[in-house]
């Protein structure tokens, strides 16, 4: 019951909207709790134990840690400065073990359902080479729906608690739909318990407003989703599977529209999320901002899948570089190498378990420990080398500003990113290098006009058809870029120009759509992750 | 606060602390700038800034940071 | 008057989106049942129905492959003088069976109806087969979500003919399978690795099904061809509680495969799954007496109205592959 599916849009929501509209205030949180489980359900069956057993965890852990908080609060009382902050230390270890066991729960319980497979595949193989015959045996383990995503947000919950950020939930059955809230479960985007808890278990009222703003984004996702994203998938799938008799430039079409495809497909799954979320009056964080403007790597990752990169840049990247270890060498490197010395050192010591962690996150294979890595030493490499770049702009102020040079800056960064995404896409990371070479070294521009592209499952007419889709949503990017509301532009229009305009988008998603005979039905691509 | 705005200084000059209230909205100060911020206020203040109170509105502007620093100077 | 306004706002813009969907479904279906016009390959028999004169089909056969190359109505037409048609399609689920029928039953009137009930079994979980069963739905009032992928070829003819069903499929929606590869596994009904669980939305369209024929006059027939790829016990248990309740006979011929004379090393064509041309003649043949046997079926043969079922016999005996003519 994906988000793009019959069932989800014209029987789940519109049943949830109507059963939450009339249970009034007090019962409308229960009624998304409710529909969060039957979602949940009908992925996974009774694998939702493990999103309980999740929930009952953290629930208690920030219990327990918010009575220690305020068991602190209530001793320092009359306490010198020294004293307080012996029993400080003291409190603050009770905490540290609370939140110590029930992140090794959150964090153990995906790392046993999504990586244990992967490690033992490895161990076993490790073994062998030693001719030591030993191995770990593969396990059948289902991956309950969403894994990826609730756990980041419940280790998130843990961590602000203890940190004393946010008060720990009393209300089980709030802190039960933070985790569970429907249009999240499969593909995030991953919230902050402060960013979504209160507006959740507000049970506003649905208003026609949020009902037609919803509905309006709901349909530019499936736009995306369905017209472009689906349509590309057997042209993509070709070139990755049959690169060898690929030419290079193809191949970097195919990596090209892959990058196209996965932006269309999250991107628009996004827009199909919040939407859904906006009918019932909340709003989610945003995961995308126009990350193909971006002039660098590192800011194609702010604007890019933003809520994971803000999850690893406040739960791994801070607590990595405010540890002891990486500001001493920080200091050291500071008095023998200087500024840049020591941005260089902590970087390198926290950025490097940032990627690995982003690249693992999407799953058990050496390629996507490549993909992390790919990125880990571009932006590294972005940091070693600034004086390099201050200087330059500092010697041609003009140069930097103008517009070609920023077209080059962009260009380049989506080559950056088109390459990561040709390992990210490929079967295996010994096909991504094989790939990698081949489109290298079979590198002929004039392949993609004498008609290679035409054998792939495409034809001219749906070629046209991406092409006008992406042309849309570029325009609208580049609005949104301007800090144009298109989408407040289009509901504030006269109405036979907004119902045009409405119309136009339905009968899109309904005519060129790659759905029923012929085409294959594409599974939501993120929520394998 | 005069300690706190050579401290600033150093790390990013040009920027005119007295005013602004963005500087981590309108990216003034990146990831890196803040953790050299956060070393460098823990050895001169004597106060632990913990992960969790790397946010926004403790970063936004100079008066947030004093503020931020005054509170943790009283927690111990 | 504000809120008057407002409401007749909402509802006027849907109607008008109804219209739109209405008007070029008519434009986006194709305006003739041939591939050239724009009808797939998998809808092409069944469509072959509703191009077949006004109703001249008395037993319409519906169901998956497992029936589109084990049952000819021609052979039945031979032998028995009883006009069959099979409008079944590859993969075919019973909520395509219950739409088909639908739209079948206008030109044609037929007194019985046979589901092979492998369509029961062509899903791929409860989940997925509401989807499914939605998406048919939807089709079936809005054929634009049918059609929508003909804008590619849509044609000026598109905008002005009227939709006309010219295109008969001579073998009456059979296909002739030729090739032999033995089955060699012996009894099958025990081996109990596949599930006879029907989903739900499978099951309510076997009942709006049932209730159709009911509804209408028509006596619907279960029946199961023999394959030992896609039967046993516990499917056959779970159609024969289906059709007790119900009060429907269940024809099982995989547990009268002696009686029908299965021969499984040279009766299938892909070492039991399918049943070739030599599996389907014996099928044709015990079905057809059965059915002339149960069901008061008219004897047409002779009957000049009913020329072009001769005719097509013919057509289709000088047209079967060189392999069956020679065995012959």
């Amino acid at each position: 019951m994906a988000y793009h599916t019959l069932l989800f849009l014209i029987v789940f929501l519109p049943a949830v909207v109507i059963l939450y509209q009339l249970a009034g205030k007090k019962f409308r949180p229960m009624v998304l709790l409710a529909a969060g489980y039957v979602f949940f359900f009908s992925f996974s069956r009774w694998l939702f134990v493990y999103l309980i057993g999740a929930t009952v965890v953290m629930y208690f852990a920030g219990i327990g840690m918010e009575k220690y908080r305020l068991m602190f609060k209530e001793q320092k009382k009359g306490l010198d400065r020294t004293a307080a902050k012996e029993l400080k230390k003291a409190i603050t270890a009770k905490k540290r073990r609370i939140l110590f066991v029930g992140i090794l729960f959150l964090a153990g319980t995906l790392l046993t359902v999504k990586y244990y497979n992967f490690f033992a595949e490895n161990v076993t193989k490790i073994a062998a080479a030693l001719s030591v015959s030993a191995g770990l045996p593969q396990l059948d383990i289902l991956q309950p729906i969403g894994i990826s995503f609730y756990t980041l947000q419940g280790i998130g919950y843990l961590v602000d608690v203890y940190e004393g950020k946010i008060k720990a939930e009393r209300n089980f059955g709030k802190l039960a739909l933070f985790m569970a809230f429907f249009p999240q479960i499969m593909e995030g985007p991953i919230s902050r318990y402060d960013q979504t808890a209160d507006q959740l278990y507000a049970g506003r009222r649905i208003s026609v407003q949020n009902l037609t703003m919803g509905g309006q984004r709901i349909f530019w996702g499936l736009l995306k989703k369905i017209v472009v994203a689906d349509r590309l998938n057997t042209m993509v799938g070709n070139i990755f599977s049959g690169y060898q008799y690929c030419d290079g430039a193809v191949i970097f079409v195919g990596a090209a529209a892959y990058t196209l495809q996965l932006y269309m497909e999250f991107s628009g799954c996004m827009d199909m999320v919040i939407g859904t979320a906006e009918i019932f009056g909340v709003t989610l964080p945003e995961n995308f901002r126009q990350p193909f403007f971006s002039r660098n790597v590192s800011e194609f990752w702010r604007r890019w899948h933003i809520t994971l990169g803000a999850w690893l840049k406040d739960y791994i990247f801070y607590p990595m570089s405010l540890t002891e270890g990486v500001k001493k060498a920080g200091s050291h490197a500071k008095s023998r190498f200087g500024k840049h010395g020591a941005k260089v050192v902590v970087s390198l010591a926290a950025l490097f378990p940032v990627w690995l962690c982003n690249g693992i996150w999407h799953g058990a294979r050496w390629s996507y420990i490549f993909f992390g890595m790919y990125y880990f030493v571009l932006i590294l490499a972005g940091v070693i080398f600034e004086p390099l770049f201050l200087k330059f702009s500092e010697r041609f102020p003009k140069l930097v500003k103008h517009p070609l040079y920023i077209a080059f800056q962009i260009g380049r960064t989506g080559v950056l990113v088109v390459i990561g995404e040709l390992f990210f896409r490929a079967e295996g990371l010994k096909h991504g290098l094989l790939m990698f070479s081949h489109m290298i070294k079979n590198f002929h521009p004039s392949a993609v006009v004498t008609g290679n592209l035409l054998g792939l499952g495409l034809d001219v007419k749906d070629y046209l058809i991406i092409l006008l889709v992406a042309a849309a949503v570029f325009v609208v990017d580049c609005l949104h870029e301007r800090g144009v509301g298109v989408r407040e532009k289009l509901a504030g229009m006269p109405a036979p120009a907004r119902w045009c305009a409405y119309y136009v988008l339905m009968l899109s998603v309904i005519i060129f759509g790659a759905y029923g005979d012929g085409y294959l039905a594409v599974e939501l691509i993120y929520a394998e992750f | 606060m005069e300690e706190l705005l050579e401290i600033l200084e150093e790390i990013e000059p040009d920027v005119d602390y007295a005013t602004c209230t963005t500087l981590i909205d309108d990216h003034i100060l990146d990831s890196f700038a803040i953790l050299s911020l956060v070393s460098e206020i823990g050895d001169a203040f004597d106060v632990q800034i913990a992960p969790g109170d790397m946010v926004a509105e403790n970063f936004n502007s100079a008066q947030a940071i004093w503020a931020m620093i005054q509170r943790l100077e009283e927690e111990g | 008057m504000e809120k008057v306004k407002k409401y007749t706002g909402y509802v006027l813009f849907w109607v008008i989106f109804a219209l739109l969907l209405s008007v070029l479904s008519g434009i986006f279906t194709p305006k003739n049942n041939s591939i050239l016009a724009g009808v797939s390959e998998r809808d092409w028999k069944p469509m072959g129905a509703i191009a077949e004169e006004r109703d001249r089909v008395d037993v319409l056969i519906l169901g998956d492959s497992i029936v589109l190359t084990g049952v000819s109505p021609l052979d039945i037409w031979n032998q028995q003088g009883i006009t069959s048609y099979v409008a079944g399609q590859s993969g075919q689920k019973v909520v395509e069976s219950y739409y088909w029928l639908k739209e079948i039953y206008p030109k044609q009137t037929p007194e019985l109806v046979i589901l092979e009930v492998n369509a029961l079994y062509n899903g791929e979980g409860a989940v997925a087969e509401m989807d499914y069963s939605l998406g048919e739905l939807v089709e079936h009032y809005i054929p634009l979500a049918h059609y929508h992928d003909r804008w590619k070829n849509l044609t000026k003819a598109d905008l002005t003919e009227e939709q006309v069903y010219t295109e008969i499929d001579i073998t009456k929606g059979f296909k002739v399978k030729t090739g032999t590869d033995p089955y060699l596994g012996g009894d099958y009904m025990e081996n109990n690795e596949m599930s006879g669980e029907i989903d739900p939305a499978t099951e309510l369209y076997l009942k709006k099904l049932t209730s159709f024929c009911e509804s209408h006059g028509i006596e619907l027939l279960l029946l199961s061809v023999p394959s030992p790829q896609s039967w046993n016990n516990e499917r056959h248990d779970a159609v024969a509680e289906y059709a007790d309740a119900h009060g429907l006979p269940y024809l099982d011929l995989n547990q009268m495969t002696e009686e029908v004379g299965i021969d499984w090393t040279r009766d299938t064509m892909d070492a039991g799954l399918h049943l070739n041309y030599a599996g389907s003649m014996k099928v044709s043949e015990y079905l057809g007496s059965y059915i002339a046997g149960q069901y008061p079926l008219t004897d047409h043969r002779g009957d000049p109205v009913y020329w072009v079922w001769d005719e097509n016999y013919k057509q289709y005996q000088m047209r079967l592959p060189q392999e069956i003519k020679t065995e012959k």
